[in-house]
């Protein structure tokens, strides 16, 4: 058995460890409650942009514009959103694993990562990283999306690729948090219309959406959906921070259980390591009283 | 027969600025300021940057600065998304004087294309924060 001393130390680490973990999970409770207010917020704009898009599509059926225009597909732009720190369970891999099974899929990638710890993934992997945002996947701001928008924008005008992926967490609940992919560019415009159908409240009766356009659709068009991908970031950013900081509450609220555990299951050993040497203790002085008695 | 009023919605990326129904509504269009009633027919309009400017019960309301963004307008509610459109109290007025100095510097020294096109974008911009931040706040609004 470990010696006394031996387990106290332990003791004292377990619970050193236990009060970080614990201020963790004080700390991403907090945080976790200011980036879901930030997420029912950023909400409406996003809603409100998409339905407008979507009148805008259905209103104008010939509409063509590179957008939403599909072509061969030869390099494959991909936009992984991760934290920047880790300590938050499988959070940061889960984004990063559902990403590279794409990227391997795909070949030609160009990757853009939000965070540190998706970059340090696929550099290790030797895949194409080629920007990496810093610092933003705590606290997004709508400048940052419209930042990585315009980048990725900027990548498929100059045809540097075809096809822009984004990954990201959506979170459904405080603990089903499921990795989503979605295709920005090309813009689908039949998932679009076909969404404004399904919504049924985009319909009013029978009377066809008209819209009249200032001032055209087509440079509306072209103003539109770069606003559109924007949100569409701004949203995911605003998302994945809401899991990041709920993954990280959860790993660390499991952590401290845990060390909660361990200094039980030590105390338990220390308690008895204790009364061992204290019975050992007796029982040495009782033989050697009952030595003295013989003489 | 159409409502009297229309609804209005001014939705920015992190907040509904303004969610009611008002009786008229003066917003700056791309080409031009569009005034727009009850009953307006249904359009999708891109915004300048310049006022918003609310009416009710025949007199002004409240004016929100509004740069760019657009407006769909529909069945009497009409909704403005902008990346930016703010209150006159909310505006830092230094900040927008001094972006309006630095944008100024820039066209002075005519670096670039693309650095003139920015920078008199900015401009604007600063001009009409510094328009609306000095109109007072009409009417209390709960925001």
């Amino acid at each position: 058995m470990a010696s006394m001393r031996s387990i106290k130390r332990r003791i004292r680490s377990v619970g050193s460890t236990q009060q970080i973990t614990r201020a963790m999970n004080l700390v991403a409770a907090s945080k976790f409650q200011r980036a879901k207010a930030k997420l029912d917020s950023a909400r409406p704009f996003y809603e409100e942009t998409n339905c407008v898009i979507q009148s805008l599509v259905a209103a104008s059926q010939d509409l063509s514009s590179p957008f939403i225009q599909t072509r061969p597909v030869e390099n494959t732009a991909f936009v992984v959103i991760s934290g920047d720190r880790g300590l938050c369970g499988g959070y940061n891999v889960n984004a990063a694993k559902a990403a590279g099974e794409l990227v391997a899929a795909k070949g030609h990638e160009q990757i853009v990562t939000v965070g540190i710890k998706a970059r340090d993934y696929f550099k290790r992997r030797k895949r194409r990283v080629i920007r990496t945002y810093q610092g933003v996947s705590e606290t997004p701001f709508y400048e940052d999306a419209r930042e990585i928008g315009l980048f990725v924008m900027d990548l498929y005008n100059a045809r540097d690729v075809d096809e822009v992926y984004l990954v990201y967490t959506s979170f459904q609940s405080m603990l089903r948090h499921t990795v989503r992919t979605v295709k920005i560019l090309p813009l689908d415009k039949e998932a679009l219309v076909g969404d404004a159908l399904s919504d049924g409240e985009a319909l009013d009766g029978d009377i066809p959406r008209k819209l009249d356009f200032e001032p055209d659709a087509e440079t509306l068009f072209e103003q539109i959906i770069p606003k559109y991908i924007c949100t569409f970031i701004y949203g995911a950013l605003v998302e994945a921070s809401v899991c990041e900081q709920g993954a990280r509450m959860t790993s660390m609220d499991n952590a401290t259980k845990n060390s909660m555990e361990l200094i039980d299951k030590f105390t338990l050993q220390y308690n008895r390591a204790r009364q061992g040497a204290i019975t050992q203790e007796i029982t040495e002085i009782v033989g050697g009283a009952n030595a003295l008695g013989d003489e | 027969m159409a409502s009297q009023k229309i609804h209005l919605r001014v939705v920015t990326p992190v907040q509904i600025l303004f969610d009611e129904d008002v009786d008229m509504i003066v917003l700056r269009g791309a080409e031009g300021d569009m005034g727009i009633l009850p009953g307006h027919e249904r359009r999708a309009a891109l915004l300048g940057y310049g006022t918003l400017r609310i009416f009710q019960a025949g007199k002004e309301e409240g004016k929100l600065a509004v740069l760019g963004g657009f407006a769909e307008i529909a069945d009497g509610h009409v909704t403005v998304l902008s990346d930016a459109a703010e209150w006159p109290d909310k505006i830092d007025k230094s900040r927008a004087e001094a972006a309006k100095k630095r944008a100024e510097q820039r066209i002075l020294q005519k670096d670039s294309d693309v650095d003139m096109q920015r920078a008199e974008l900015a401009l604007r911009r600063a001009l009409v924060r510094i328009e609306v931040s000095s109109y007072p706040l009409i009417g209390a609004r709960n925001h």
